[in-house]
């Protein structure tokens, strides 16, 4: 017969003790896999952010947080757009307007939503990129028009489409466009022209920072060093400097979430272990005889291996499938996105490639765990153990 | 299989005293030979019967097999002689209970390697022979512990061993069942031509063994 058919009968002899040890090895994974997947969501969208101004500085107020290229609040006045044109190492400047606000319950509009960005019309390549529209979209004609963009998801959110009408802090706007993006930031925000971004957030010739692409001729550091020294009370950044400011906040994010999966794999080891050496104790009898019937020790071995590797199988299939809905429900409740929304998006919150590692780790801890009760069954004796039992 | 032991002695170290469960036995088995070894519950037969069964190390004296040492033997070649040549009939069965009759006595065959199909056909004949052809699925806790037994003897018999060890065998047994599990062990002996050497305190036993010795505190000695 199979060892495995084996295996799962030993298994099912003490069924509680069993659905136990796997219900703790599913809790530990699922904490794994919501907390992993929560923590590098995050960190994919914070990284993701850098990807629109490589090799450009970033003008802000001074003392303003800046997640990579994205400043939370603080405001500068649109003025210095104009002092910075005028300086000579600098090629071109692009004004734009963030704001990252979640409303939940305004009665008529069409918040909340991650992020909203004005910027030129002229510059929406900048943030768009290679994203495309939905058929029967364009891209806003003029900066004056009271026109969006709006990314798809928050369009199936509210029901919205190409042509729509959407109330935004009492303005009434239209959706010329539903963009389709992978990014996730792209994928929660409404996009507009700077003129309408600063008359919808009442933020007149304001803006949250100015995007300067050095001439060829001059460092990026060169750059925000003259910036600094010519402009009063601005905060010019470059490329390294906003990854050196969200380094930190990256690893400590990281780390927490390492030494979080660490302990819990330990744990998971543990409880195995104690599991298996319980089974092992009670089938003692079992173990002698199949020593003293001629079995080797490695089939022994890998008996009681199996039967913890199958702990640590269904254990973590279970966890990561409890994992990734609580990961679902941790997104939909920190962006207030309706959980059903999310669910065609599972594999992107949790990647399948993350499961399998996950998955594999939870097995091959399982396995660890097996081996001192491995050892120990090996160990049994019939003739130590029957003159034990007399 | 010939069986010979040299002044064979087990002393078990308890915390503060030494206790010799075999005392100096010297023993010789040549083929096809049905011996008793009979003796009261602590006389050290047991014991005797898992240094003779290669499943313990003597502490002193000799055992061997075919005229080789087997006393100091590494495990894995122990192993070898008690899974080809050797089988086991327990007092208490030992059956593993996840297992019906039928994989119980396939264990052994897929233990030595033997092709599935030939070990489920053996498995059945030998279930058969020993009368348990109607109860081939059916685990332990749902047989009777005659039938435990027998599914023991099947056991011990699926890689054909040159020599069977039963360890109280009846033990556990009415006086009815005992009698069908001692003509059972006797019909091997003397069909199979396979030695049989068990350990017992019961009478009927020792009418049909060729060869019985009686052991009491570790010593061994020769009855007829």
């Amino acid at each position: 017969m199979r060892v495995i058919t084996m295996c799962f009968r030993n298994l099912s002899r003490r069924r509680l003790r069993t659905f136990l040890s796997i219900f703790g090895v599913a809790v530990s994974t699922c904490f794994i896999v919501a907390v992993g997947a929560t923590t590098s969501r995050c960190v994919t969208i914070m990284t993701e952010m850098n990807i629109f101004f490589r090799g450009e500085v970033v003008v802000v107020a001074p003392d303003v947080f800046v997640i990579q290229g994205f400043p939370i609040g603080g405001v500068i006045p649109q003025s210095i757009v104009d002092d910075l044109k005028k300086m000579d190492c600098v090629e071109k400047v692009i004004p734009t307007l963030f704001s990252f606000e979640f409303r939940p319950g305004e009665a008529s509009g069409i918040l909340p939503v991650n992020a909203i960005i004005g910027l030129p019309v002229e510059e929406w390549s900048r943030i768009i990129g290679f994203s495309t529209l939905k058929s029967g979209g364009r891209l806003p004609q003029t900066n004056s028009a009271k026109e969006v963009i709006v990314s798809c998801s928050i369009a199936e959110q509210y029901g919205v489409s190409t042509s729509s009408k959407i109330n935004l802090r009492g303005q009434e706007l239209t959706v010329c466009g539903i963009i389709e993006s992978p990014s996730a930031l792209l994928g929660r925000s409404i996009i507009m022209s700077l003129e309408l971004a600063q008359d919808v957030f009442n933020y007149p010739m304001q803006i949250n920072m100015a995007v300067v692409k050095p001439k060829p001729d001059i460092t990026q550091e060169e750059l925000a060093s003259r910036i600094e020294g010519e402009i009063s009370y601005v905060m010019a950044l470059t490329e390294n400097e906003r990854n050196e400011l969200i380094k930190p906040i990256l690893e400590a994010m990281e780390n927490w979430n390492m030494a979080i999966q660490g302990i819990l794999l330990f744990l998971s080891i543990i409880l195995v272990a104690i599991v298996g050496m319980i089974n092992v104790s009670e089938r003692r009898r079992d173990f002698a005889t199949l020593d003293a019937i001629g079995a080797p020790l490695s089939y022994v071995f890998r008996v009681v291996i199996l039967e913890m590797s199958l702990i640590g199988f269904l254990g973590g299939i279970l966890g990561i499938a409890f994992g990734s809905l609580a990961a679902l429900v941790l997104a939909s409740f920190y962006t207030t996105i309706p959980l059903a929304q999310f669910f065609p998006s599972i594999f992107e919150i949790v990647p399948p490639l993350y499961m399998l590692e996950i998955f594999t780790a939870v097995v091959v801890v399982s396995c660890l765990g097996g081996i001192i009760p491995a050892i120990n069954a090996t160990r049994m004796r019939v003739a130590e153990v029957l003159r034990a039992e007399y | 299989m010939k069986i010979k032991t040299v002044d064979l002695t087990r002393v078990y170290h308890l915390s503060s005293s030494e206790i010799t469960a075999v005392n100096k036995v010297n023993l010789e088995v040549n083929g096809a030979e049905f011996i008793a070894i009979v003796g009261p519950s602590g006389s050290g037969k047991s014991t005797l019967l898992n240094l003779i069964g290669l499943n313990d190390y003597p502490t002193f004296g000799k055992i061997f097999v075919d005229d080789a040492d087997a006393s100091l033997l590494p495990h894995r070649e122990r192993r070898k002689i008690r899974l080809f040549r050797i089988g086991f009939v327990f007092q208490t069965f030992n059956l593993l209970p996840t297992l019906t009759a039928l994989e119980n006595v396939e264990l052994s065959m897929a233990l030595a390697g033997k092709p599935q199909k030939e070990q489920r056909v053996k498995a059945v004949r030998l279930l058969e022979a020993v009368g348990l052809g109607n109860r081939l699925y059916h685990r332990p806790k749902e047989l009777s512990v005659g039938e435990m037994q027998r599914v023991a003897i099947a056991r011990a018999l699926a890689n054909d061993p040159e020599l069977i060890i039963a360890d109280e065998p009846t033990g556990e047994l009415d006086s009815k069942t005992a009698k069908e599990i001692i003509g059972l062990l006797f019909e091997i002996n003397r069909n199979r031509k396979t030695t049989v050497i068990v350990a017992t305190h019961d009478e009927k036993i020792v009418e049909v063994a060729d060869t019985i010795y009686t052991i009491q505190d570790g010593k061994l000695k020769l009855e007829s």
